[in-house]
């Protein structure tokens, strides 16, 4: 049943004000693009080079997220229906590249082989990166599933091994969906990675651009072409998301779960080792042999004031957003209408920006309308939010909407008044939810590269802009500690995450 | 006196579909109404109509004297309404004690009156010694008695029930619900309980509205609601109904059962309905007496029923005490007690 309720000002005005904010630098990518009139745009699109660099572009997303589908799935199997000892800590473990930034890893790799560089190790990066995307909510949904399906399965004669394959796979393939179109939308959108490797596309070229001479409207036709690639993506995972939150909230029979023989799960371990080697190992192996064979001689303190604000950034951006969030949330999850629909569309929309793309529109805003905050910490801060405020959203709406709403019902009737009950029922009962929209706001800030790179006042460095100004430079020396530093710092939301992801389902 | 709670030709509409129509009826200070339909009639739309979470296009909601809403207009915001709300399933906040949950209408949650006030409203339904306990620590019968002292608190006009037991085992059923009314009691409390259950809302309510097909179709004492049921819905619907067609000359009715007597005056043809007991089996049976053969027999421990084809192979049950149930093939002649129903 819809609940027509208006909502009460104090919600629908910041949630309004969210919707702006999101959508407000895609009006002025707009202006940019066309600024020398419509045909110098089009121009732009049908160049030749332009159509290299879609199917570049197009092809490194399909090989990375193919790869992440399987190795994301047969990771989630292993922690979850595996007869593997420390489950837990494998879980966490391997969802730890969420807290590498690709450039760090590409780095990391380039500097131990060389020859690496170009669309192969990109591919191979991006994978060991984004795989989590796949595992997450794979194992969440795993944890879910009915495991009396497989036991039904094997009673009408199948073999374990194609249980597997015609039973559980075909139960969590909706989430298997969703996380590729996850990972789909975070390879079209990733400039770190490619830009460390080299290979051009539309995340490099369009900064190239940016940096070339700052001709608006290729970098910003450029960047809408990306902005409409990645629409078609979002469309996609979109459909995906509301099948898996619908399948798993149906509640299913849990009983206990299935753990597969050791004979299924050798490969996979294999497969997990492998995951955690190369997407761990590498890039902290390597950070810390930069550091103790560093030649230059590190200046602590600065690494020390880099870390203060990187950290104080991060911080900034996580407050930022939740405020936002928050009321955003509240709106979609509780009071549906046309306010909730109009806002909703704005966070959709801002969901398929990449960093980049939000970088650059978020300059065009500065140099037009708010000069004096041109590259300073409000407009970085700015930008990052509408980065991270759908994903930031979608945490705090999905547990608003598993706490019911009947409790919120008998607290009105209890005599509280509707915004006393947002506080007093809603907020409280979401803390998951919100603690989570949290960690995934400071830990992209903190890893956030292109952003960051663009919109930073000159003279403060982040661990993320340091990390890159040495490396770019190859003084690995001097990437050392940075790099560790910011791998620490990451691996604590990083957990938080990864820990709330597959909790949610597994009460 | 003032009615607790008054509803005057409610309407109410989600988009083309009309959910409540025309819908009437008062609630007694100091009684237990049970609003009796089956599932999806609308009544949790009407509760929600009456709470204030859903404004309906028409009508009047009178609480203690007082408009709530009126002409498609919301007078009172449900927070100021005085209602309590006893959801499905209790709904008490995970996130509170026991305690704290009792307590979260009252205004200075921390002042004495306060403390005092709870601790009085956990002894009125027995569960005193939970007070710092976790909701999930509890039974769900035991939730239930703490969502309903937790709406009792703030001594709203009316309390209303929804479905409060839907969720319970039977047998666990049958206890709470025995305490839940005896806590109602005591208090003095005015409540409206939404059941489906028909059994539930004959033994524990002065009166009983039924709701059928969006509108209130009769409301009175259980007792007369059995007897006299208006229509020959409301006949069927509570309690079991055995249906003969019938000839109907006005104190009387003739059918396959014989010529019986008739409770309200009707001529013509009619449909002719008789409880499952008041068919008897007839140990000293005449010439006249209607026959039939048993085609269906069930036991159910202190009593069973049997179905029994009659000659114009119309099927009546009759309820009968264990010790007498026949063998299915058997032939049985029967007769019925008191009087019957008749619905032209």
């Amino acid at each position: 049943m819809t609940r027509l309720l208006r909502a009460p000002v104090a919600i629908a005005a910041p949630a309004l004000l969210a919707a702006v904010v999101a959508i407000v630098p895609l009006i002025y990518l707009f202006d940019a693009s066309l600024s020398r009139g419509v045909d110098a745009a089009v121009r732009e699109v049908i160049v030749s080079r332009t159509t290299i660099l879609l199917i570049r572009t197009l092809l490194l997303t399909l090989v990375v997220t193919a790869a992440c589908a399987i190795v994301g799935t047969i990771n989630a199997w292993l922690v979850v229906r595996s007869s593997l000892p420390l489950r837990p800590v494998w879980l966490i473990l391997l969802a730890m590249p969420l807290a590498i930034p690709s450039y760090l890893s590409a780095f990391a790799w380039v500097s131990w082989i060389p020859t690496m560089s170009g669309f192969l190790g990109a591919s191979v990066v991006l994978t060991l990166a984004s795989y989590p995307y796949v595992m997450l909510p794979v194992a969440a949904m795993l944890r879910g599933a009915d495991p009396m399906l497989e036991d039904v399965a094997r009673s009408l004669g199948v073999s374990a091994q194609s249980a597997l394959v015609r039973v559980t796979l075909r139960q969590v393939a909706p989430a298997i969906w969703a996380g590729s179109l996850l990972v789909a939308l975070y390879v079209v959108s990733d400039f770190g990675a490619v830009a460390a490797m080299r290979l051009e596309t539309f995340t490099w070229v369009i900064y190239g651009a940016y940096r070339a001479g700052f001709n608006p409207t290729r970098a910003a036709t450029l960047a809408l072409m990306l902005v409409a690639l990645a629409l078609l993506l979002i469309l996609l995972e979109r459909r995906f998301r509301t099948r898996v939150t619908q399948r798993i909230g149906a509640g299913t029979a849990r009983s206990s779960v299935r753990r597969a023989p050791f004979t299924l799960v050798a490969p996979a371990l294999i497969v997990a080792l492998t995951s955690i080697g190369f997407g761990i190992g590498v890039p902290l192996v390597s950070s810390i042999s930069w550091t103790r064979n560093g030649t230059a001689i590190t200046d602590w303190s600065a690494v020390l004031e880099t870390i203060m604000s990187s950290f104080w950034i991060g911080f900034l951006t996580g407050l930022a957003t939740l405020l936002l969030a928050l009321p955003v949330g509240i709106l979609l999850a509780r009071f549906k209408g046309h306010l909730a629909n109009v806002t909703e569309g704005a966070v959709f929309v801002t969901h398929s920006l990449p960093g980049i793309v939000v970088a650059l529109s978020v300059v065009y805003l500065g140099i037009n309308l708010v000069r004096p905050l041109y590259q300073q910490v409000p407009l970085l801060v700015f930008g990052q939010v509408i980065i991270f405020l759908p994903l930031v959203v979608g945490a705090v709406r999905t547990s608003i909407e598993q706490s019911r709403v009947a409790l919120e019902d008998v607290s009105r009737s209890l005599g509280v008044s509707r915004m006393a009950t947002v506080f007093r029922v809603t907020i409280p009962l979401a803390t998951p939810g919100i603690a989570a929209g949290g960690a995934l706001a400071v830990l992209g800030a903190m890893k956030e590269l292109p952003t960051t790179l663009i919109l930073r006042p000159t003279s403060v460095e982040t661990l993320a802009t340091s990390i890159w100004k040495y490396s770019v430079v190859s003084d690995f020396g001097a990437v050392g500690p940075y790099a560790v530093a910011l791998m620490f710092l990451a691996a604590l939301p990083t957990a938080l995450l990864s820990h709330v992801a597959v909790a949610k389902v597994a009460r | 006196m003032t009615a607790a709670l008054e509803l005057v030709g409610v309407t109410h509409r989600f988009g083309e579909t009309t959910v409540l129509d025309d819908v009437s009826f008062v609630v007694e200070p100091g009684t237990i109404t049970a609003l009796l339909g089956p599932s999806g009639v609308g009544k949790t739309t009407l509760l929600r109509v009456i709470c204030g979470f859903e404004t309906p296009q028409g009508g009047r909601i009178v609480v203690g004297g007082r408009d709530v809403a009126r002409d498609g207009v919301s007078l009172v915001a449900a927070e100021h309404r005085g209602i309590g709300l006893v959801p499905q399933e209790g709904a008490l906040f995970p996130h509170l004690s026991v305690a704290n949950n009792v307590s979260f209408g009252l205004k200075q949650r921390r002042s004495r009156e306060s403390r005092e006030r709870t601790s009085h409203l956990l002894d009125l339904v027995g569960l005193a010694q939970c007070a710092d306990q976790r909701p999930e620590e509890l039974s769900g019968g035991m939730q239930q008695r703490v969502a309903l002292a937790r709406a009792l608190a703030p001594n709203p006009s009316v309390v209303l029930l929804d479905e409060p037991f839907a969720s319970l085992d039977a047998a666990l059923r049958m206890s709470v619900r025995a305490e839940i009314v005896e806590a109602l009691r005591r208090s003095g409390a005015t409540a409206l309980w939404v059941t489906h259950d028909q059994q539930e809302a004959l033994s524990c309510a002065d009166h009983v509205a039924v709701m059928l097909d969006r509108r209130i179709v009769q409301r009175g004492a259980p007792v007369e609601l059995y007897r006299s049921p208006a229509t020959q819905a409301v006949a069927e619907f509570v309690g079991e109904a055995v249906q003969l067609r019938g000839r109907a000359s006005g104190t009387t009715v003739a059918c396959a059962m014989g010529e019986l007597p008739l409770a309200q005056q009707v001529v013509g043809e009619v449909t002719v309905i008789v409880r499952p007991e008041q068919i008897e089996l007839d140990d000293a049976p005449t010439a006249t007496s209607p026959r039939g053969r048993v085609i269906a027999s069930r036991f159910y421990g202190h009593d069973g029923e049997i179905d029994v084809r009659l000659p114009n192979d119309e099927i009546v049950i009759a309820r009968l005490h264990a010790r007498l149930l026949p063998t299915v093939g058997a032939d049985v002649a029967l007769r019925v007690t008191g009087q019957a129903l008749a619905f032209a």
